[in-house]
């Protein structure tokens, strides 16, 4: 995320609150952080984090993405993605490189456009 | 807003564990950031002496060495001065037996009463000269005393300003001493030269000193000199450094020589054949003065000689060298 050629999403200027509930769209250049519960659409040139609190069902379009909490919807990334020990995705994603760690749950397909043939995943 | 200014200061992690709110009031988070700032700038400014003690420090650890340096100097100095202040004692000793030799203790007693009264008086400039060089000032042989502490940081060195101040102390009375030496041995060699102490001419003794029957009358009579024949024209040396007093014919003696000595005594050569000195003329020891005749009463050629010591006749065998005693 550092290292990211885009300095405005090196920076979280978007965040809704655990205890924040929303629903519409987000359409942000910066870096957007949800920790609350939010339902609709999410795009941003930036990098997405779903805090552990969270619990989403969006249509996610972004750079990267870090997840710890719950997420319901397809994500289509131009980087990678994180599942984190408490992340759980239902979904399917399309994603340049994918991380899930020890505990993550993902339930989806998986689609990695930077290889020829399409890959497919399920767990 | 409330009466109180106040702020959240929000920790968001950009993994996937929580955010964290602060909530501050401004006046606590501006004295926070005082103190921050103060304690900075005290670690900033313990950091510059650090820095700053580090340097010094490196400056102690070289001094150090040169401080090594010196001491081992200083205490060859030490050594140097104590070997110095031996020999001389040594010197003073050679001194002492010297005089000794010379029979001249009582003089040399007196002299070296003088001559410690003299050293004594050298003490005080020696010693203010030696602490100048040494940046010690002001302090009197007994302040060096009660000062004790101060004056041992220079270790070694002390001892060996004691020992330069003894050799200082003692080195112009030696010089005096040895000077005084010097002119009792040149008064002793002149004492040695101007008095009677060597054979006037290789010959046989025929007459002592004391009476005896006259060779002429045979009545007994007191013969005041030696007689030591000899064949005619041999030389006739002085007995000592002297002037001559006469060198004429002197009746019964003939021709007569005799030599004035410049310690009371006075030598006297008969029956010559002939001077080689003049009156008035100054003689050394040994050198030829006349030639052995048979001038005035006398039987055969010999030399009659006599010493006097202040006016007096007395036996020329004290004034002869034991070995070429003849009888």
């Amino acid at each position: 995320m550092l290292g990211s050629r885009k300095r405005k999403s090196g920076k979280v200027d978007t965040l809704i609150g655990k205890e924040t509930e929303i629903k519409g769209s987000i359409r942000a250049s910066g870096m957007v952080r949800i920790d609350g519960r939010f339902e609709g659409e999410i795009l941003t040139e930036g990098d997405l984090i779903i805090g552990e609190s969270a619990r989403v069902k969006a249509e996610v379009n972004a750079r990267n993405l870090t997840l710890a909490g719950e997420l319901k919807g397809n994500v289509e990334l131009e980087g990678r993605l994180e599942l984190n020990s408490s992340g759980r995705l239902y979904g399917d994603i399309k994603v340049n490189n994918l991380v899930i760690a020890d505990g993550g749950l993902f339930k989806g397909s998986s689609l990695m456009p930077g290889m020829e043939e399409d890959q497919e995943q399920e767990s | 807003m409330s009466r109180k200014k106040r702020i959240t200061i929000m920790w968001i992690p950009h993994w996937g564990s929580s955010p964290r709110n602060f909530n501050v009031s401004l006046g606590l988070l501006t004295s926070v950031a005082a103190l921050v700032l103060a304690v900075a700038t005290g670690l900033g400014i313990l950091g510059r002496d650090y820095i700053h003690m580090q340097a010094k420090l490196d400056d102690l650890h070289r001094l150090e060495k040169v401080k090594n340096i010196q001491e081992s100097q200083l205490e060859q100095f030490a050594r140097e001065s104590r070997e110095m202040a031996q020999e001389l004692e040594e010197i003073k000793e050679m001194d002492r037996e010297v005089r000794e030799l010379l029979e001249m203790e009582e003089f040399q007693e007196e002299k070296l009463e003088e001559l410690e009264e003299d050293g004594d008086r050298q003490v005080g400039s020696g010693t203010l000269t030696s602490r100048g060089s040494l940046g010690i000032q002001g302090y009197s042989l007994r302040e060096k005393e009660a000062a004790g502490d101060n004056y041992n940081y220079l270790g070694y060195g002390n001892q060996g300003l004691e020992e330069m101040d003894s050799i200082r102390f003692s080195l112009p009375s030696t010089r005096v001493s040895l000077e005084e030496l010097e002119n009792l041995l040149k008064e002793e060699k002149s004492r040695r030269a101007g008095t009677p102490s060597i054979w006037p001419l290789e010959g046989r003794l025929t007459s002592s000193y004391g009476y005896r029957a006259c060779p002429f009358t045979g009545r007994r009579t007191f013969h005041q000199g030696i007689d030591v024949g000899a064949p005619r024209g041999t030389s006739i040396y002085a007995a000592a450094d002297g002037v001559i007093e006469m060198a004429r014919y002197n009746g019964g003696m003939g021709k007569t020589i005799i030599i004035d000595h410049p310690y009371g005594h006075k030598t006297l050569y008969a029956h010559l054949i002939d001077y080689k000195v003049k009156e008035g003329e100054e003689v050394k020891k040994g050198d030829v003065i006349g030639f052995v005749g048979s001038t005035g009463f006398s039987t055969g050629p010999h030399l009659h000689y006599e010493v006097h010591r202040e006016g007096e006749p007395v036996d020329p065998m004290e004034y002869l060298p034991e070995k070429n005693r003849e009888s």
